[in-house]
């Protein structure tokens, strides 16, 4: 597309929501001109008009493919013919997919865990030196890299080059010149997931720390200062004061860690493509739906089990969310 | 017995001296107020009593034992801060237990020390409740009874009152007071730039500015004799008048000339060399009376008058020989002075106050050391 015509694109779309919202709001006060002491109902078409084009964009791309991946799951692998719920049933029977349900709960227990445990350790110990800073930004650095090339940087720290060949591998560097066996890391079954684990810790610890440090600005110096006089020790303030502070802070991060975590797909893609037992939902998904000439009955399946797992987390937030405005009222 | 002994004490953050050399004795059992203007490092001096400051140079005992080197939970002090500081996620029972639970109190025993301090500070029936459920003057009561359940030796109040409207300032203030008196044995330490409060609650006042003492003294001491021109506008509200006077004649009934119409015979003995000196004259606006007679008074334009039924405060301008001068005088019942009358003053006999040139209290031809 050339320069030019991007242009016009842009502006033909500009000009029509101009259009759209000058003449539907035109026509609105027109009708209303007429009709008097009706400004409940005006104000609530109006509302109507501005929400619509949001609302339509939402429908197509989130709502639409949502009814329709449900849809599909009850259909053979061409959308055709139904098939009601032998689908699932294969699904419940398939031994990969029982293995990406273990590896998932296992992703979903120790990702989310470590990384707000080890963002909020980092942002409390970082607090006290003066290269906190510095430390803060290298930590958070990976999170600026996605999760493709966490994986290509990851995959030089897990290499196996065969017994006599030169170890190129950090990993196997370091075991090599402690005067132990080189080992194929990736392939070591169940172990396995929880190097592939290490590397969403890498990037998540980056995230967490930097929404506790800013929580930690917010409690207050003289509360920790009143717990010192209380004789408490710093474990203890750490312990017994901070954290019950950050309790909203932990969940809220814990929580986005954990929708994130139940979607992982692009490490285990890069890093294993769900060999030797490493995989998981997503990945298996995008295998049957798109490879070997691709099962939307299956695939649609496997999504759906991922959004089954995500609407309780979902709904729990929003629960939270409720509750929390009713006691600020 | 719990005096605290403050040796030549200095604290500089960065290149700011926050505290230049203070040495001060708090008496055992005492109220001390220490107060200042904003920025005058009477917080600073009270967070390093209570350990929270590192200390530069000097020595901080308390009950004869240096403290410099003990964290604060070993110096057996308690402290109240402005802003509450209480732990947001806890009970007020809690609250008040936390100190005594890292004690390893028995469980009895905690229990009888909170229902004790809450008894004293009428907060019984909301040792359920959490801080956020409580009003300002009922959070500031939990921080004193967290205070009190540690039973120290050494309570420090860093300005207390400061966040509690002005009625329920007045209210905590006696509560305060009462405390004090219920606790004979404890010394309390109390920070504040408030001076009604100062005057109010302490048997020894400590008036720091810019990280030194100006002087120290009870509340009436400090009144009545001011050591510097410092002192004598800090205390005191309206604060005390000060004009410039030239020395006339010095021996006796010596007479100082504020402008070429008005001249004052004071009552402080000069050497002969004060003659031609120049002096600040300070005298209390209560001091002031209307004139009854020609003699030593003065007259003055007056600029504002704000009746306050108990007494009026007469703002006036006095024209003196380089610039105008405002002084402030307050007059008991409702006198009929309006603005823009001209109003002749007398100053009462002996509560002049002269400081010489460098602001020092000036006394029988003597600086005050």
């Amino acid at each position: 597309m050339s320069f030019f015509s991007l242009i016009s694109t842009i502006l033909v779309g500009v000009l029509f929501f101009i259009i759209y919202f000058g003449l539907s709001n035109f026509i609105l006060d027109f009708i209303c001109r007429f009709k008097k002491n009706s400004i409940a109902l005006e104000n609530s078409v109006r509302a109507i008009i501005f929400i619509f084009p949001a609302f339509l964009v939402l429908f197509i791309f989130i709502l639409y493919p949502v009814f329709e991946t449900v849809r599909l799951s009850f259909y053979d692998k061409f959308g055709r013919e139904f098939l009601g719920w032998n689908n699932y049933l294969w699904a419940i029977n398939d031994p990969n997919f029982r293995r990406s349900i273990l590896n998932n709960l296992g992703w979903l227990l120790i990702v989310p865990t470590l990384s707000t445990f080890f963002g909020l350790v980092i942002a409390n110990l970082t607090d006290r030196i003066w290269w906190g800073t510095i430390a803060k930004s290298i930590i958070f650095m990976p999170m600026a890299i996605s999760f493709v090339g966490a994986g290509v940087i990851w995959k030089f720290i897990y290499d196996y080059r065969g017994t006599d060949d030169h170890q190129i591998g950090l990993l196997n560097a370091i075991v090599v010149s402690l005067g132990m066996e080189p080992q194929a890391w990736l392939t070591i079954s169940i172990w396995n997931n929880l190097f592939l684990m290490a590397i969403m810790i890498w990037i998540q610890t980056g995230l967490a720390l930097v929404i506790f440090s800013a929580a930690l600005r917010g409690i207050p110096n003289e509360t920790l200062e009143a717990a010192r006089i209380d004789g408490a020790s710093e474990f203890r303030i750490f312990w017994s004061i901070i954290i019950p502070f950050l309790e909203r802070t932990i969940l809220v991060i814990w929580t986005i860690i954990t929708i994130l975590v139940l979607r992982v797909f692009d490490i285990i893609y890069a890093m294993t493509n769900g060999e030797w037992q490493t995989e998981v939902l997503a990945n298996l998904m995008y295998d049957w739906m798109f490879r070997g000439g691709g099962d939307s009955g299956r695939g649609s399946v496997l999504a759906c089990c991922i959004m089954i797992g995500v609407i309780p987390i979902l709904f729990w937030n929003l629960y939270r969310h409720r509750q929390e405005q009713k006691y600020e009222n | 017995m719990a005096e605290i002994q403050i040796n030549s004490l200095s604290k500089s953050f960065g290149k700011s001296k926050v505290i230049k050399d203070i040495s001060l004795s708090i008496q055992s059992r005492s109220f001390t107020v220490i107060v200042g203007p904003s920025g005058c490092g009477k917080s600073t001096l009270l967070r390093m009593i209570a350990g929270l400051e590192k200390i530069d140079t000097g020595e901080i005992k308390i009950a004869g034992k240096s403290v410099n080197d003990l964290p604060p939970k070993d110096r057996e002090i308690a402290m109240v801060f402005q802003s509450y500081a209480l732990y947001p996620h806890m009970t007020v029972f809690n609250n008040m237990a936390f100190g005594l639970k890292l004690e390893k109190k028995s469980k009895s025993e905690i229990e009888n020390r909170v229902k004790e301090a809450a008894r004293i500070l009428q907060i019984e029936n909301l040792l359920d409740r959490k801080p956020k459920q409580l009003s300002g003057g009922q959070r500031q009561r939990v921080a004193i009874g967290r205070a009190i359940t540690r039973n120290p030796k050494v309570f420090l109040f860093d300005e207390p009152l400061s966040n509690l409207d002005a009625a329920l300032r007045v209210a905590t203030r006696i509560e305060i007071a009462n405390l004090h008196d219920s606790m004979p044995d404890a010394t309390m330490v109390y920070v504040t730039h408030d001076q009604v409060e100062a005057m109010t609650l302490a048997n020894q006042i400590v008036v720091l500015s810019e990280g030194q003492i100006e002087q120290i003294g009870s509340p009436l001491e400090l009144y009545e004799e001011p050591d510097n021109l410092f002192v004598a506008k800090f205390i005191g509200s309206p604060a005390m008048n000060i004009i410039p006077i030239e020395i006339l004649t010095t021996g006796i009934n010596p007479v100082g000339k504020i402008n070429e119409k008005i001249k004052i015979t004071l009552e402080t003995k000069f050497s002969s060399s004060d003659k031609g000196r120049e002096f600040h004259l300070g005298f209390r606006p209560e001091n002031l009376m209307l004139a009854k007679t020609d003699k030593n008074s003065f007259t003055a334009d007056v600029s504002l008058v704000e009746s306050l039924g108990e007494y009026a405060l007469v703002y006036a301008n006095i024209k003196g020989s380089s610039s105008d001068y405002n002084i402030i005088a307050k007059l008991l019942g409702t006198p009929k002075i309006s603005k823009g009358d001209q109003v002749s003053f007398q100053i009462q006999k002996s509560k002049m106050h002269l400081f010489d040139e460098e602001g020092r209290r000036y006394i029988n031809g003597k600086k005050q050391v």
